[in-house]
């Protein structure tokens, strides 16, 4: 929404309200007033001595200073608050818990596709052990099959890829809400990026390593069978990995250097 | 005189000011500008923390007050902060003491040569 009237004390008051967000409100609302009586003051002493509103305006913030440069020092005073932190946690973990879910969506697509294209038994293997008569007459009755062992085939397939989807569909829905969460301002802000970026590409990159070497060792002693659930998730953990790695290197060399 | 050099006597300035009248951020900027003649470069939202911190010490105590029609959070040292200043000021004297004294030492010693 743009509003004409508004001057440049009021764009960077914006500015330090969504920087003090991370603060405990008391010590952000002092800091925003004090900073606004500060400001207006100083314009208005300028336009006193003849300068023009804009230009004084301009100049009450060329001598405040930065906000990058104010919230800082404040920040520096001020030990986060239990809650505040537990907040900040939780926020950080249901955003990268929807982006994990739907993550496990897109291997479920890909688990798909090997299904169709190498059938039930490249995405799941079934031990013996299980085909159990009660196990074979509930599969058998579910589904047409040849045999329990192929029935209990197509029931784990189909479960595994219909669970990752329906997960990757959750992850959608979670990540919707936390968004328009985040629009409205009713939700607390996260950990800071460079936390919640190594988090992601070390999770992620744990888990691609950790599901290729199971694929890999699925092709090695089973012959392939079964390797799918691994190999269909290991490239989108490896690929959301080198995404958030990409990024954490980016924000580590754009960190300014103190 | 450049912040950075401002910055380790921060607090004193402030405590100084403070200790005759109470005052408001920006009337803390002002009187710090006008008692050095604009010497001292320093940010003005540098001040803010600095009160902030000084209040979470106890050397400093505050609350808002309407000043020309507008809310300021009003500021004034406390026993504790009259003591704090007391004592800063102390080791202020005796490191400017010290540092003059090598300084006018060598200004003498280049006074000779000459």
């Amino acid at each position: 929404m743009n509003h004409p009237d508004e001057s440049p004390i009021d764009f960077y008051l914006d500015d330090l309200f969504e920087a003090t967000r991370a603060l405990p409100p008391r010590d952000a609302r002092y800091l925003l007033a004090e900073t606004e009586a500060h400001l207006r003051d100083s314009a208005d002493a300028a336009i006193a001595d003849g300068m023009q509103a804009y230009e004084a305006e301009l100049g009450a913030l060329a001598a405040f200073g930065t906000v990058d440069d104010l919230v800082p020092r404040e920040s520096q005073r001020i030990r986060m608050p239990l809650r505040t932190l537990a907040g900040q946690v939780l926020n950080s973990a249901v955003l990268l818990g929807a982006i994990g879910a739907m993550t496990v969506g897109a291997s479920g697509v890909v688990a798909g596709l090997i299904y169709l294209i190498g059938g039930a038994n490249s995405i799941v293997a079934v031990p013996a052990a299980v085909l159990t008569p009660q196990n074979c007459a509930r599969w058998l009755s579910q589904q047409a099959a040849v045999n329990c062992h192929q029935a209990a085939l197509s029931d784990w397939a189909f479960e595994t890829v219909y669970s990752r989807l329906a997960l990757g569909v959750a992850g959608v829905l979670l990540l919707v809400t936390y968004r328009s969460c985040q629009r409205r301002r009713t939700g607390n802000s996260g950990l800071k990026p460079i936390i919640t970026d190594t988090a992601a590409a070390l999770a992620f990159a744990v888990a691609g390593l950790w599901t290729a070497g199971l694929g890999v060792d699925a092709m090695i002693v089973s012959g392939g069978q079964g390797a799918g659930q691994w190999l269909s998730a290991a490239p989108i953990a490896l690929a959301a990995a080198a995404i958030y790695g990409t990024r954490l290197a980016k924000r580590i060399r754009e960190e300014p250097l103190r | 005189m450049s912040a950075d050099k401002v910055k380790g006597h921060l607090d004193l300035l402030l405590l100084a000011i403070l200790s005759t009248d109470p005052g408001h951020g920006y009337a803390v900027i002002t009187q710090l500008r006008e008692r050095t003649d604009g010497l001292l470069d320093l940010t003005e939202g540098a001040v803010y923390p600095a009160l902030h911190r000084l209040e979470d010490l106890g050397f400093l105590a505050s609350e808002w007050h309407p000043v020309n029609g507008r809310r300021r959070r009003l500021y004034r040292l406390t026993s504790s902060g009259h003591t704090a200043l007391a004592h800063q000021r102390t080791e202020w004297q005796s490191l400017t003491r010290a540092i003059g004294n090598v300084v006018s030492s060598s200004l003498a010693g280049t006074a000779e040569a000459r």
